[in-house]
């Protein structure tokens, strides 16, 4: 990195830093510093929904997934706007009349202090080991690829968050997030008119979309009822509500976000927003990675983007034979080059058919070098990551964007983090406040419970940045994060939707339920038994007829 | 306002106050419309392309 990069990346943070830290200075109490002083506009809302989504996860490992997998990744999101369109006719409405702080203390007036003490201790594990993540995400990968120190990074994020997020609460997460939602869209799209630009110049944007597309990456629907395969249309539309009807309407990090709306209005108007615009949002993350791909049609890729995966193994007894595959590599690249550019110069003539077949026949050859090269990687039976699809965006940035961009497109990775690991601390400690320990401790004054708030940020943060010191890097760190989010948040969903719809079911019932559910998913989880996706709606479905059976056969004793 | 503190709550079925009717806006078939549109250009782009 140059001395513009270091001056736009550090610039960029130190500005985030102190502008949220300076404006957000001096909470007078803790509906103040827990609910943003109830006067947050729905844009903001909306974009803070949005900033607390999409963590450097998503522009790390997003885009690699497409380079590798194409684009059928966009149809996690379909069942999103559904939810939130439930979220905002069911769950808004109960929050902003009973005037909660979390979503889990309105279970104690539909259930009892143990339902909701064990739906925020759900939450506070999951979400816990969620922020550690976020964390360690950004600085594995950074470390690996720019050299820096995994601890040091891991810290300086962690720090980073920390002192803004401990000194102005929700305020300052807002108005943080809005900048850094800012730095995120203007780098993204810089990156993607970059790589537009980079491309051969007979080579337009038509025919950059006909080469993705003849190289499998642009299948983008899957209506097929393949249990095995994550992402279809369906698990996308099933699944995928179950989920953000999880996360948007339970997890404190999001409920936090929009409970600051001053009314019902600006809560559904946020929540809106997200709905129109995250789908295409996603889509165009995806693109990004899509239009990667056809650069590297062009220009020469490592047969593994992870440094340190390439570097151990030459530095191995594998090198030599390492070296060969990288040859062969190259030379399946030049071919595939050449006929890339015949095509382009003569598409209006030449055969789709004929070059769609040549096309999957190259990246079946490439494929398959890439997997011997991971064979070689496993085979040092080091450390090292095999999977390299969140090296992928990295890569790139880093060997092909202009100085000062480079800069820019870090400051993006690193506001995703930060703008997540922001909502998950400010929640953390809000459940743990309101929900444990206000709850469970005579009553104090408010100042008392506003210092409390700042301390427990202060804990959580550091928690998490431990966690993150512990993590070890596990398949593509997207599908991870959504991996934890799916064991826990069926049955969390479960006992929310009993609690708005089946006045049947009593405390007793749902506790029980609840307990084994959990149980049985994470047993579930463990046997590989089905996709993650439907985690979630196991869950749901688990939680809720244990309990209708819980009740039926209790119905004397709770009565 | 200052968030209650709660007793535990008899198990009585002592409900909160009866929810509002689910009222169903505009916007939400804004985004229906708006998504399911999404989802027609995104099978148009794979066919034209693929």
């Amino acid at each position: 990195m140059l001395t513009i990069d270091w001056i736009v990346l550090i610039g960029t943070l130190i500005f985030i830093v102190s502008y949220g830290s300076y404006k957000t200075r001096g909470s007078k109490n803790v509906q103040d510093y827990i609910k943003g002083g109830d006067d947050t506009k729905w844009w903001t809302i909306g974009l803070s929904v949005m900033a607390t989504q999409a963590s450097a996860i998503t522009f790390l490992s997003t885009p690699g997934q497409a380079f590798h997998d194409g684009m059928g990744f966009v149809q996690f999101y379909f069942g999103l706007p559904i939810a939130m369109i439930i979220i905002c006719m069911v769950f808004i409405p109960i929050y902003h009349r009973l005037k909660v702080y979390t979503a889990y203390e309105y279970l104690e007036s539909r259930f009892d202090q143990k339902t909701r003490t064990l739906t925020a201790v759900l939450f506070l594990i999951q979400r816990g080991l969620a922020a550690g993540i976020t964390i360690f995400a950004p600085a594995i990968i950074l470390s690996a690829v720019l050299g820096w120190h995994l601890t040091t990074l891991t810290i300086l994020i962690g720090v980073l968050v920390i002192i803004y997020t401990v000194s102005g609460g929700t305020k300052a997460v807002n108005v943080t997030q809005k900048q850094q939602m800012a730095v995120i869209f203007i780098g993204m799209f810089a990156a993607f008119f970059l790589i537009i630009s980079y491309l051969p110049d007979n080579i337009t944007f038509t025919n950059a979309l006909e080469i993705a597309g003849a190289s499998g990456k642009l299948d983008i629907l899957d209506f097929s009822f393949d249990f095995d395969n994550r992402y279809t249309f369906w698990s996308g539309m099933i699944g995928g509500t179950f989920l953000a009807l999880s996360y948007f309407g339970t997890d404190q990090s999001q409920v936090q976000r929009y409970l600051s709306g001053k009314d019902v209005r600006t809560s559904q108007m946020g929540l809106i927003f997200n709905g129109l615009l995250k789908v295409p949002m996603q889509f165009f993350i995806l693109l990004v990675g899509v239009m990667v791909f056809v650069f590297y049609q062009f220009n020469y890729s490592p047969l593994n983007f992870n440094p340190a995966a390439t570097n151990a193994v030459h530095n191995s007894e594998y090198s030599a034979q390492y070296q060969n595959l990288e040859e062969e590599h190259r030379e399946i690249q030049l071919q595939k080059h050449q006929r890339t550019l015949q095509y382009a110069a003569n598409s209006e003539t030449a055969s789709e058919d004929k070059f769609k077949a040549e096309m999957l026949q190259f990246n079946a050859a490439e494929m398959a070098k890439r997997e011997e090269a991971r064979n070689y990687i496993e085979g040092l039976k080091k450390d090292v990551e095999t999977n390299d699809k969140d090296y992928v965006f990295l890569h790139f940035i880093l060997n092909n964007l202009p100085r000062g961009l480079i800069g820019l497109l870090l400051a993006v990775i690193l506001s995703a983090a930060m703008s997540s690991t922001a909502s998950e601390l400010n929640a953390l400690s809000t459940t743990t406040v309101i929900d444990l320990y206000k709850r469970n401790i005579s009553q104090k004054p408010d100042q008392h419970y506003l210092k409390a708030s700042k301390w427990f940020t202060l804990g959580w943060g550091v928690i998490a940045i431990g966690f993150a010191s512990l993590a070890d890097l596990y398949d593509n760190l997207i599908q991870l994060v959504n991996i934890i989010g799916s064991i826990f948040y069926g049955n969390v969903l479960g006992i929310f939707l009993l609690a708005f719809f089946v006045k049947y079911v009593k405390s007793n019932s749902v506790f029980i339920a609840a307990i084994i559910t959990q149980v049985a998913i994470i047993i579930i989880f463990k046997m590989d038994i089905m996709p993650y996706l439907w985690l979630n709606l196991a869950g749901c479905g688990l939680v809720m007829g244990l309990a209708l059976m819980l009740q039926a056969i209790m119905q004397p004793a709770n009565n | 306002m200052e968030p209650t503190q709660r007793n535990s709550a008899q198990d009585t079925g002592d409900l909160p106050p009866k929810p509002e009717k689910y009222i169903w806006k505009k916007s939400y078939t804004m985004v229906l419309i708006a998504n399911a549109a999404y989802i027609l250009l995104f099978y148009v782009l794979m066919n034209i392309f693929t």
